[in-house]
């Protein structure tokens, strides 16, 4: 058995990140991804920026999958897909709500056909209340969940929006962890099941200290995990932040910058620490500002302090740690070549990952849909 | 839930990353031992907000797991947990590199004593590297990881922090994947293996489009993937999130009723970004002179995203939050009842359930007698010896 998920099959459903991710990271681990697309190509083959007619975004969710082409709103092309649904052991999907429904693919219905069929859908807001038929964005939920009512606290009064997809890949590794549990347990009795994931709670559980802060000890903004001063501070090349969220690491700061200004007894008081936060890292910066970023890192790592490089996907593809772990991975793309990709960051001692690089649309038809004509040329 | 109620985790993790993915292993019905150090526990225990002297964070992610509470540097217990080896699946631990190794517990002596051990790694930057050593708070990993970067994007270059521990709760996500990856494996091939993740590959993971993207473009641009994408003031003052996708573009334009949308400035997805600032005035002219509940549900009703920015207090009286049940009420011993968050998931073959979070070295009998049929007199012989410990409050009164 070469790879953890090897020989395990997924129908993936999915049109948004979440369920793209999802079933990117199954097919990392080893498993076989057939991604159902409609015959004109799923959406996201057109996110934009688009090189030479390919998403860049496209491929990286989409690397190690199959693709057939189905139109789903047809009733032939559902029945096709009826017909190879007892080949896999995993739909995943994140489809709004009712979609499958609407067209015969409820899980009710195909469990009939399927037993032991694992179905996993990744909704916004859940099922069966007030919410399940809204719009689900990654800013509704950063919104909604008190996420960017965290980022108002440092931000002066303006939430911003996070990047990166946050929500979406919560909601990957929240789908993946009961499916896997699921197949675990399917080796015991045999019978698959079904699994409903709501994205919404996962950023309210992330957000759940704050509010019981609030709750609680009636703490609007509770700071950055009990300690100061914590902040951001500029260097001679950038911006780092300084972490004293524990007291040692205060106490090492004061220690390594040897500065009487920091030394003032006064500041032994945490509460007066958080008070004057914003003088604390001031007088810090004064420090660190003809250094460089990594130059501050290394000389506060050397001392045991903690502290983090903000830094840029510019400065991330360059990073010496990341190469000499090898976590920068080449995939060749048809039209654009090699490109770099982020590799599985599953390091398992017996599973070792595959890269291949995204499916073109339809591309095997002929393998799923034998009554199919496979169309020769597609492109991504 | 019982898809996992075969299962032992030996559970070395504390604060947030470890400790999330063990309450999930738990959740699912794996029989999670969590050992915790003499007199103070998990150093999450002390972690804040507080109420009186008990941690009402530390529950959170600590619900449905047995407390083992020991003296980690005593050979005895050393030796203890080599013996409670053959019944253990899986070892869960987020020490600094080194450390599980300096207590006896490296994968070559573990996996001779437990050929299906499943040893779990998880550290900020990895078990190798040139930042190997470095320790790693969620904030660092925003930094370091580009999430703080991400949000640069969008507020003219400046870096903010983030609540919640985004990073910390991704990693633990990550950290249960491979975890219950290998356990597949290994019900297939019948051995165990060594695994390890770090937060530094899991959050730079979120990235990999703007990667390809900057080497193709020879630097990193930003290309937000719609535009308008952000926050607007309504006329209370209140901010509220409009995401419109391109292919509702003229939706929108069509709700705001305003002439000045059709400027060319604002015809394509890049012009709209590259004119932002004049655009976002214009939709903030219109968002201030309504009523925030009546925006998001009118752009709502054409697929237009939008959302409330909800403070706390809003949250906790929310009326989603109570009709769905979210919250969990749960005893926390010496405090009371305190709201927790429901699993995000539900299986439909068992039920979510939700024991509450133990007190240090609470199961040590009970542990000690289930594998390895110790008499209670000998467990309170150990404790009063100082290899066991049990405390009754959740925090040890501070060191003297």
């Amino acid at each position: 058995m070469s790879q953890a998920l090897s020989g395990v099959s997924v129908l993936d459903l999915t049109e948004t990140v979440s369920g793209a991710y999802c079933t990117m990271l199954m097919a990392d681990l080893g498993a076989d991804v057939v991604k159902v697309e409609p015959p004109e190509g799923d959406p996201m083959r057109g996110a934009e920026p688009v090189f030479k007619g390919i998403s860049p975004k496209f491929t990286a969710y989409n690397r190690g999958k199959k693709s057939i082409t189905l139109d789903l709103q047809s009733g032939a092309d559902v029945e096709r897909l009826k017909g190879i649904l007892p080949r896999f052991d995993i739909i995943i999907e994140d489809r709004p709500h009712g979609s499958l429904d609407h067209i015969g693919l409820a899980y009710d219905t195909v469990k009939v056909i399927h037993p032991s069929l694992i179905y996993a859908e990744i909704t916004g807001f859940g099922t069966g209340n007030r919410y399940q038929n809204r719009p689900v964005y990654e800013s509704t939920l950063q919104a909604e969940s008190g996420m960017s009512f965290s980022v108002l606290d440092d931000s002066k009064g303006t939430p911003y929006l996070i990047g990166g997809e946050l929500a979406g890949a919560a909601g990957a590794y929240f789908t993946l962890i009961p499916v896997l549990a699921a197949l675990h347990e399917r080796l015991a009795h045999g019978a698959g099941q079904k699994i409903e994931v709501n994205i919404y709670y996962i950023l309210l559980s992330m957000m759940h200290f704050n509010i019981l802060d609030y709750q609680y000890n009636h703490i609007l903004y509770p700071g950055h995990g009990g300690g100061s001063p914590c902040g951001f501070v500029h260097t001679k090349d950038g911006v780092v932040r300084i972490t004293c969220s524990v007291k040692a690491m205060w106490d090492r700061t004061k220690e390594l910058l040897n500065d009487p200004a920091l030394n003032d007894p006064r500041f032994d008081d945490p509460v007066q620490r958080e008070k004057e936060e914003p003088l604390l890292l001031k007088q810090i910066e004064a420090h660190l500002c003809s250094m460089t970023s990594r130059e501050v890192e290394e000389m506060f790592t050397k001392a045991g302090i903690t502290v983090g490089v903000v830094r840029t996907i510019d400065d991330i593809r360059s990073d010496p740690h990341l190469e000499a772990r090898g976590q920068i991975v080449p995939i060749e793309v048809p039209d654009l070549g090699a490109l770099p990709y982020f590799a599985s960051p599953f390091r398992l001692s017996k599973s070792t990952p595959e890269y291949r690089r995204a499916p073109l649309p339809g591309e095997h038809n002929s393998e799923y849909l034998s009554d199919f004509q496979n169309e020769g040329g597609a492109s991504l | 839930m019982t898809s996992l109620n075969d299962l032992v985790v030996l559970d070395f993790t504390r604060f947030e990353a470890g400790p999330r993915c063990t309450y999930l292993l738990a959740s699912l019905g794996a029989y999670v031992i969590k050992v915790e150090k003499a007199y103070t526990g998990d150093d999450e225990r002390m972690y804040p907000p507080m109420q009186g002297a008990e941690s009402i964070a530390y529950p959170q992610h600590n619900i449905n797991k047995h407390s083992l509470g020991m003296n980690l540097r005593d050979p005895k217990a050393q030796q203890l947990l080599k013996q409670l080896l053959p019944h253990v699946d899986i070892i869960t631990e987020n020490f600094r590199p080194g450390t599980i190794e300096k207590m006896g517990l490296d994968w070559e002596t573990v996996h001779s004593i437990n050929p299906r051990i499943i040893l779990a790694h998880n550290s900020g930057f990895g078990q190798s590297g040139p930042y190997m050593k470095r320790a790693a708070f969620d904030s660092v990993m925003q930094c370091e990881a580009g999430v703080a970067g991400s949000i640069m994007d969008h507020s003219g270059g400046n870096p903010y922090y983030i609540g919640g521990n985004p990073c910390d709760c991704i990693s633990s996500l990550a950290y249960t994947t491979a975890i219950l990856s290998a356990l597949f494996q290994r019900d297939r091939t019948g051995e165990g293996q060594c695994l390890e993740v770090d937060m530094m590959s899991i959050c730079t993971n979120m990235f990999s489009p703007e990667l390809s993207l900057a080497s193709l473009e020879g630097q990193y641009i930003p290309h937000p993937s719609m535009y308008p994408n952000g926050f607007y003031k309504d006329k209370d003052g209140k901010y509220l999130s409009i995401s419109c996708p391109d292919r509702l573009w003229g939706e929108l334009k069509s709700i705001l009723a305003l002439s000045a949308l059709e400027d060319e400035r604002f015809a394509t997805r890049d012009d709209r970004w590259a004119n932002k600032e004049a655009l976002d005035e214009l939709i903030s002219s219109w968002t201030t002179v309504h009523q925030c509940e009546e925006i998001c549900a009118a752009l709502e009703s054409h697929g237009i995203g939008s959302g409330l920015v909800k403070g706390y207090d809003e949250l906790i009286n929310d009326e989603y939050i109570k009709e769905t049940s979210y919250f969990q009420n749960i005893e926390v011993p010496y405090v009371g009842v305190i709201p927790y968050p429901s699993l995000p998931f539900t299986m439909s073959g068992s039920e979510a359930f939700y024991h509450r979070a133990p007190k240090i070295g609470e199961d040590n009998a009970e542990i000690l007698a289930r594998f390895l049929n110790m008499p209670e007199s000998e467990v309170e012989a150990l404790e009063r010896e100082g290899v066991l410990y049990h405390g009754e409050h959740s925090c040890y009164p501070p060191k003297k």
